[in-house]
């Protein structure tokens, strides 16, 4: 009974993360989908949000929610550019998916001691909204952080399925995803409408990042890439096909490591995704890549 | 003075070892493994533990009763790094077999680096394995530490070893089953050659090479820690074998020396900037980055290209002296 | 269906059948290859040719029905171990290895070389190279013969669209093959390329080589040809000489719909 009543307490820290790895996870397959490379270099996007907040606020003095408004848009451009100057150069380019993916590990590494270079290596600490208690029911607590963490979450995979399902973006996207040499022949200017998939899975992976640093406090260089361990088996989990499976991946994965880390201590924590990884590709074992969806639904 | 180059010579064998494996298993066989570093570092912890013992220095008496399998062996030299090189080998099959077919697609890539960082916060977060984010240290110098010479010249024999290895399958058959593999793995398969076992040969070897690369290394340096391994380590390797010369074993050693030694390591002799301690370690690792997108893109094919084989080898020596007498030879390809 | 006795028979395939998410493919089909021949596999578009052609080949595998091929079964057999018993099949896009030279593409071919395996390519040089030799001597007469000797050295990647063909058409005889099964071999190349692959193939019937080929240039078929299976919504309908076939009915019938 112990544990349980631990479950229950915990259970807002792990929303708050499932809602987080949501995010990102959204954004990584969304990237994959329209560009067909696995960008290694998403933890850096969220990294770079928790700092471009920071930097607004301490030395811009801007209000927070200005700050990170911005940070996020920053964030979307960045990986507008990386798309546009880097990864859709050397996807045209060569046939393998390997060069880009490798091209987005040299910029992981880039990224993660640029923000080195430039703010040196300590942590810092941003002082956002409020830590006090907003719902309480039994053990279980939620602070006005939390809340709102969960709730930007939720609207922004609110906001994307809109875009989806009911504007001509999201059409010409998911049509990009289909077949995007078909897509060029009907007209659609395959090149802008991906950049602007790479804008909106900026702003989410921004999103993420800035949630990310709510729910820890701190942000160091590491934020993202560390984190990165949660998206993959998360991404893998959902299966890579669809905004929904990228979301039940980030729940289960979120849930399921936060549960994991009371039961056995929380060194294991990152253990329960690499087993569900590896799992997944012991019973399939074509990998992967043999799943009946491998397209962008959107959602049905 | 002379610590400094003995200290590059031993960074340069041991990336140039483990670049040259890297350079097997991605520049030849298009195998795509974002956790080399591990192996490497799983080298490191092996080579290391294997020759601690009690009689060290007391700081390695406190470490060793803290390992959960209680190496400290004390055993002498060759056998650190043939164990570190059969502990890579061994964690390589079980990658390989677990990947399975995924190890030639990007999404294989991609759970290498999902195993690279389960690994990496496990071997920070669990003490009692390799002990945690403080490592193991005192690891005792093979020979002594008034033979560092000594050593220095058996680091340069197991580069030369490395390299004979890598030179000698890279130029025969089984490195041009490779190739084709790389090249166009289905129509490989069509011409009857077994694709998942050949790479799960190359990923075994090279790896265990990568291990061997690691244990080189610390028997130098003497203390290991998580630190000395975090994921943006594989670039450096990716970086040697890129600029170097994808496919060309010369090239991977030439690649480490300007990338792995040079870039990497002889800058950190600099006097630091005191008020930014961070700031040249940081640049290394964009200017690292940076060079490794320029070649991928200028000059893809790296400084020295991977070269055509050369028929003229399959003749015996006598024919080859032969024709050089006679002056019969024509123009090198 | 023609009878032949089994040690005429090098394919046998019998009740193959192979469906894609509620499609069937190929279904029931049932074919037999006479040694020494050259079988064509004609059919309209949709018909299954090339899944079938996949299925012989290894890369797909049938739901049901059986192969064999020389005497043994092979139905579920590993791609590369049937091209080490003689079944070597050619691809319908370019499947050379670009950055290997036109002669390390042909010596990729050979099947048993001591050199390609971790042992006997380090501590058994003196024996890979004696074998070397001489298949690299086999290699260029065939290059002589194929008209790319003087490409030899030249990336594969290099190469027009037509000598990619050719080069992997000599490709396939260099592995020393009892069965071939070429998808279109003949389409996208030049008619002169195109005359010289019919002559090569015919050739090739000479050394003993039995021929598979699916195509849908009709006068190739006539050219080449001995035998004919017409595949009709994923089965063999008819089989016979392309005389035969062109008076049958039920193909005329099959293919104007």
């Amino acid at each position: 009974m112990a544990t349980l009543h631990l479950f229950i307490a915990d259970l807002a820290f792990a929303s708050v993360i499932a809602a987080v790895l949501g995010l990102a996870t959204v954004a990584f397959s969304l990237q994959y989908a329209v560009s067909n490379v696995l960008n290694l270099a998403l933890g850096e996007l969220l990294t770079m949000a928790a700092y471009f907040a920071y930097a607004g606020s301490r030395y811009g003095h801007l209000p927070v929610w200005l700050a990170g408004l911005i940070a996020i848009l920053m964030v979307g451009v960045c990986s507008v550019g990386l798309n546009h100057f880097l990864i859709a150069p050397f996807s045209r380019r060569s046939t393998s998916a390997f060069t880009p993916m490798i091209v987005t590990f040299a910029v992981s590494a880039v990224l993660e001691h640029l923000v080195v270079a430039v703010f040196g290596p300590n942590s810092f600490t941003l002082q956002l909204g409020n830590t006090s208690t907003a719902i309480r029911l039994g053990d279980f607590a939620l602070s006005w952080n939390e809340l709102v963490t969960i709730a930007m979450a939720i609207v922004a995979m609110v906001l994307l399925q809109v875009v989806l399902k009911r504007t001509l973006l999201g059409k010409a996207m998911r049509a990009i995803v289909d077949n995007r040499s078909l897509a060029r022949a009907c007209g659609i200017r395959t090149n802008r409408v991906t950049d602007l998939a790479w804008f909106i899975s900026g702003c989410l992976a921004g999103i993420a990042g800035l949630a990310l640093l709510v729910s820890t406090g701190t942000g160091n260089s590491l934020l993202g890439t560390s984190f990165l361990l949660f998206i993959i088996p998360a991404a893998f989990l959902g299966g890579m096909g669809s905004m929904y499976g990228a979301m039940i991946g980030a729940v289960v994965i979120a849930f399921a490591s936060d549960w994991s880390s009371i039961l056995f201590g929380s060194q294991y924590k990152v253990v329960i995704g690499l087993v569900l990884l590896l799992l997944i590709f012991f019973v399939r074992p074509s990998g992967i890549v043999a799943m009946p969806s491998r397209r962008w639904e959107g959602g049905k | 003075m002379s610590f400094y180059i003995y200290t590059l010579v031993i960074f340069a064998c041991s990336f140039g070892i483990a670049s040259l494996g890297l350079n097997l298993q991605y520049g030849l066989t298009g195998t795509l493994n974002f956790a080399y570093v591990l192996f490497f570092a799983l080298g490191a912890y092996i080579g290391g533990m294997v020759a601690l013992g009690s009689q060290n220095a007391p700081i390695a008496q406190s470490l060793g009763e803290q390992f959960a399998f209680g190496l400290s062996l004390s055993l002498p030299y060759p056998l650190g790094p043939l164990a570190a090189a059969l502990a890579g080998a061994l964690l390589a099959a079980v990658v390989g077999l677990v990947l399975k077919r995924s190890l030639r697609d990007d999404f294989g890539a991609l759970a290498t680096v999902a195993i690279f960082l389960v690994a990496y916060t496990l071997a920070g977060s669990y003490t009692p394995a390799v002990n945690g984010y403080d490592g193991i240290a005192g690891i005792p110098s093979p020979f002594g530490d008034e033979n560092t010479l000594l050593y220095v010249f058996v680091a340069v024999g197991w580069l030369a070893l490395s390299y004979i290895i890598a030179a000698a399958l890279s130029n025969s058959p089984y490195g041009r089953r490779m190739r084709a593999i790389r090249e166009h793995p289905e129509a490989a398969e069509a011409l009857g050659k077994p694709i998942f076992r050949t790479r799960m040969t190359v990923f075994i070897l090279s790896n265990a090479m990568a291990a061997l690369a690691g244990a080189v290394l610390v028997a130098f340096v003497s203390a290991w820690s998580p630190l000395s391994w975090q994921f943006p380590e594989t670039l450096v390797f990716f970086s040697a074998v890129i600029v170097g010369g994808r496919g060309n074993n010369l090239g991977a050693v030439l690649g480490a020396m300007l990338i792995g030694v040079a870039l990497q390591q002889a800058v950190l002799f600099l006097p630091a900037i005191p008020a930014a301690p961070t700031l040249i370690p940081a640049l290394q690792w964009v200017i690292t980055g940076v060079i490794t997108i320029m070649f991928l893109w200028w000059r893809p094919s790296g400084l020295l290209p991977e070269r055509k084989t050369n028929w003229r080898s399959l003749q015996p020596w006598s024919v080859r002296l032969g024709a050089l007498r006679l002056g019969a030879r024509s123009k090198p390809q | 269906m023609m009878s032949a006795s089994p040690e005429d028979v090098i394919l046998d395939c019998t009740g193959v059948s192979r469906s894609f998410g509620g499609v069937q493919a190929v279904s029931h089909c049932s074919l037999a290859v006479k040694r020494g021949s050259i079988t064509g596999l004609i059919g309209p578009n949709g018909a299954g040719k090339s899944t079938f052609l996949a299925t012989i080949g290894g890369a797909i595998t049938p739901s049901a029905g059986r192969i064999t091929f020389n005497g043994n079964d092979i139905t579920a057999m590993p791609v590369h171990l049937r091209a080490q018993q003689g079944l070597i099949r050619t691809f319908q896009l370019g499947s050379d290895f670009p950055r290997l030279t036109v002669l390390e593409n042909m010596m990729a071919a050979c099947q048993d070389n001591p050199g390609e395996t971790i042992i006997g390519a380090l501590f058994q040089r003196r024996k890979w190279k004696r074998y070397e030799r001489d298949r690299l001597a086999e290699a260029k007469e065939l290059l002589v013969e194929f008209r790319l000797d003087t490409l030899q050295d030249e990336f594969a990647g290099n190469l027009s669209g037509g000598q990619k063909r050719l080069l992997e058409l000599a490709r396939a005889v260099m592995t020393r093959p009892r069965l071939l099964l070429l998808d279109e071999p003949t389409v996208g190349i030049n008619p002169v390329l195109r005359a010289r692959v019919i002559e090569v193939l015919l050739d090739m019937r000479r050394r003993g080589v039995t021929c598979l080929v699916v195509e849908h240039a009709l006068d190739v078929v006539e050219e080449l040809c001995d035998t004919v299976a017409v595949m009709v919504t994923g089965s063999v309908l008819r089989m016979g000489t392309m005389q035969e076939i062109q008076r049958d009915e039920h193909v005329i019938a099959a293919y104007l719909g």
